[in-house]
C-alpha cells in the first residue's frame, strides 16, 4: 500500500470517531458567544469609564497646565546695559544727509570721560577744532543730555538727550530729542565701535 | 461581496459535498440559517479539526470557538457565498494556533493515546501525523482528507501557495520516513 493510500484510509477511518452532540454543541456556542459579547461590552464599558473618571478627576487640571502654559507670556529679553562712559569711534565715510552738508563725513572719535566731559576729534580735513571749556554731558536714568558741537556745529540749538545702548564693544546711540540735525546724525547714523 | 471564501470551492468528493449546496444560497441573517449551517458545517468541520489535534474535547472546544466568531460576525458572514467556508478556515487557523502553543508548553509530550478506534486504523499513520508541526499537520489532512488543491490549502493556511507545497512536501517526507515508506512522487 503506498504511503498516499495509507494516510489517506487512516484519517478516513480515525475521522469516524468524531461524532458530536450538534444540538448541545449548539446551544454551548450560543452560551460562549453571550459570554464572549458580554465580556467585550464589560471591557468597552470599564474603558470608558476609566476615561471618564480621568477626564472628571484629571481634566481640570490638564486644563490649568495648558491655560497657564498658553497665557504665561514670554519673558521679556532682559537688556543688560553697559556705561556710557569709554572711547567710541565711528566711520561715517560716505554717509549722506545733514553729515554730508557739513562736510564732518569721514572717521569720528569721542570718548566720554567719567567726569562728564566728552572729548571728540573729527575727521581730518573736516576744519573742526574742538575747543575748551570741553563739551559736556550728563546722565539721568537711562538717557544722557549733552551740549556736543554746541559751539561749532551746532551753535543756537541747545542741548540733545539720547538714549543708549551699549553691548559688548558696540555703542548704539537713540536721539530722545534733538534740534541739531547735523549732531543727531552723527550720534546716532551708526553704531559706535569701542577702542 | 467577493471575498476570500468564493476561493474555497470544495470539490465535489469532499467529505461533505452537500453542505455547500445549501450553503450556496445563504443570503440571509436569522437565528434559524445560523443553526441549519451549525447542523452542518459543526461535525465536518470538528472532523477536520480533530484530525489535527487527535484530542476529542480539545477539537470540540476549538471548533466550538471558530463557531462562536461566525456567530458573532454572522450579520456579514451570512452574506458571503459560502460562510461554511469561513468557517472552516477560521477553525484550521485556531487549531494550528492551538497546536503552536501546546507545543511551547511541551504539552505534546504527553502521549494521549489515539483514543478508541470504532473501526482498526493505521495507528502508526496517526502516530506520525502527530509527530507533525501544525501547519505540517494542517496541510496533510486538507490534502488528504478533504482533498483539497494546493491552492485552496495556501489559502485557508494563509499562505503563498509555494510555501504550502513545501509544507506538504516536508510532512509527506517526514511520514515517510517515519513510517518506513518511500515518497513515490512529489504532489502538484
Amino acid at each position: 500500500m503506498s504511503l498516499d493510500k495509507r494516510v489517506k484510509d487512516a484519517l478516513e477511518r480515525s475521522s469516524l470517531i468524531v461524532d458530536p452532540d450538534v444540538r448541545r454543541d449548539l446551544s454551548t456556542v450560543r452560551q460562549k458567544t453571550r459570554r464572549a459579547v458580554i465580556r467585550h461590552r464589560i471591557a468597552v464599558t470599564l474603558v470608558a469609564a476609566t476615561l471618564a473618571v480621568g477626564v472628571v478627576f484629571f481634566g481640570p487640571g490638564v486644563l490649568d497646565v495648558i491655560r497657564s502654559q498658553r497665557h504665561v507670556p514670554a519673558n521679556p529679553p532682559s537688556v543688560s546695559n553697559g556705561p556710557l562712559p569709554g572711547s567710541y569711534r565711528v566711520d561715517l565715510t560716505g554717509a549722506g544727509g545733514p553729515v554730508a552738508a557739513s562736510s564732518v563725513d569721514g572717521a569720528w572719535s569721542v570718548t566720554f570721560n567719567g567726569d562728564g566731559s566728552i572729548v571728540w576729534n573729527p575727521p581730518p580735513g573736516s576744519g573742526l577744532i574742538e575747543s575748551l571749556p570741553r563739551d559736556t554731558y550728563q546722565v539721568s536714568g537711562t538717557t544722557f543730555s549733552t551740549n556736543l558741537f554746541a559751539r561749532s556745529l551746532c551753535q543756537g540749538a541747545g542741548i540733545g538727550t539720547y538714549g543708549w545702548v551699549r553691548s559688548g564693544g558696540t555703542l548704539t546711540l537713540d536721539a530722545t530729542r534733538d534740534d541739531c540735525a547735523v549732531r543727531r546724525a552723527i550720534l546716532t547714523s551708526t553704531p559706535w565701535q569701542a577702542t | 461581496m467577493i471575498t476570500d471564501a468564493h476561493r474555497l470551492d470544495r470539490r465535489q468528493d469532499g467529505p461533505c459535498p452537500h453542505a455547500d449546496v445549501v450553503l450556496g444560497a445563504w443570503v440571509t441573517s436569522t437565528d434559524a440559517e445560523y443553526d441549519l449551517l451549525f447542523s452542518v458545517e459543526f461535525p465536518a468541520v470538528m472532523r477536520t479539526v480533530y484530525l489535527m489535534l487527535h484530542d476529542l474535547e480539545w477539537a470540540e472546544d476549538v471548533t466550538q470557538d471558530a463557531f462562536v466568531q461566525l456567530l458573532r460576525h454572522w450579520k456579514k458572514v451570512a452574506r458571503y457565498d459560502r460562510p461554511g467556508a469561513w468557517v472552516r478556515r477560521v477553525a484550521i487557523r485556531l487549531a494550528v494556533e492551538a497546536l503552536r502553543r501546546e507545543r511551547l508548553r511541551s504539552l505534546l509530550e504527553r502521549e494521549a493515546e489515539p483514543a478508541i478506534w470504532p473501526q482498526p486504523a493505521d495507528v502508526d499513520v496517526i502516530r506520525a501525523i502527530r509527530e507533525l508541526p501544525g501547519m505540517q499537520r494542517a496541510a496533510i489532512v486538507l490534502f488528504y482528507f478533504e482533498d483539497r488543491p494546493l491552492a485552496e490549502i495556501s489559502d485557508i493556511l494563509g499562505c503563498a501557495e509555494p510555501t504550502a507545497r513545501v509544507h506538504l512536501h516536508r510532512a509527506r517526507k517526514r511520514l515517510a520516513d517515519l513510517l518506513g515508506e518511500e515518497v513515490s512522487e512529489d504532489v502538484s
